[in-house]
């Protein structure tokens, strides 16, 4: 009784050491999501092509080409792509940061729209809306590249 | 002409930051530091074309506003950067244990 109990635990001993080991790879946040990044790219597309056709327009001495409303479908369209982005986000495991990131963005885009409709007929005030943007959305496609694990 | 120190303004940013990520810093700090350039070169563009009178106080507002999203989403990616280093460090270790452990026993007992 006594030696089938000592092999049974040697047994149990064999079967977990491998399972414990497999379970010890630490997972401390999301994983890489294509669709997540192929967003922020689009995204970022857009947000680019916008800035880059004000800071046009200035240079070719056409402002009213600037009004708000000649790009409020624009801004409604990122508005969609945003909102669709956050919902994927949020339904994936250990991605609060990333959520955070799109919501921080949804907020970028409404200051973006908010200065839009005070006039953008200043280069500079283009150009620095600009560096913000892309920083915000360079900063979001980092995360996402370190996300593939390939190398930090 | 801008009266904020550009270099005072950056030292206290990279402070600020070195603290939020404590450990993870060395490894993001090439990173953060490129980030925190921009926002701090950006501050000073918002301060000069206030003082220039080129923009409203409400486009000021709203570029602040901006800069302040922008400074939170870079910190949050720099954050994500340390983590994924942080998870493959502690992966590399538990994978020279499993190493160790498989060499003792003499045969891949762990894959």
């Amino acid at each position: 009784m006594y030696l089938q109990l000592t092999k049974a635990r040697y047994w149990l001993l064999g079967l977990l050491t491998p399972i414990l080991f497999t379970a010890c790879h630490v997972v401390l946040i999301g994983a890489y999501d294509q669709n997540v990044d192929q967003s922020i790219q689009q995204i970022s597309t857009e947000v680019s092509t916008l800035l880059v056709k004000l800071e046009k327009n200035v240079d070719d001495n056409q402002p009213a080409e600037n009004k708000y409303e000649k790009f409020r479908d624009t801004y409604i369209n990122l508005y969609g792509q945003v909102e669709n982005l956050k919902i994927r986000t949020m339904a994936l495991p250990k991605y609060s940061k990333i959520t955070e990131m799109v919501v921080l963005l949804n907020k970028n885009i409404h200051d973006l729209e908010a200065l839009h409709k005070t006039g953008f007929t200043d280069k500079r005030l283009i150009e620095t809306t600009k560096t913000l943007m892309e920083t915000s959305l360079q900063a979001m496609l980092t995360a996402q590249n370190a996300l593939k694990r390939e190398s930090v | 002409m801008s009266t904020i120190d550009f270099s005072k303004i950056l030292g206290d940013m990279l402070d600020a930051a070195k603290s939020q990520l404590a450990d993870k810093w060395p490894a993001v700090e090439s990173l953060a530091t490129s980030s925190i350039k921009t926002l701090a070169q950006s501050l000073i563009d918002i301060e000069e074309m206030s003082l220039k009178g080129t923009i409203t106080k409400e486009q000021a507002a709203l570029l602040l506003s901006m800069h302040k999203n922008t400074a939170r989403i870079a910190l949050l990616s720099v954050e994500v950067v340390g983590i994924v280093a942080a998870e493959q460090a502690i992966n590399a270790a538990l994978d020279v244990v499993k190493d160790a452990i498989n060499n003792t026993i003499g045969f891949g007992l762990i894959s």
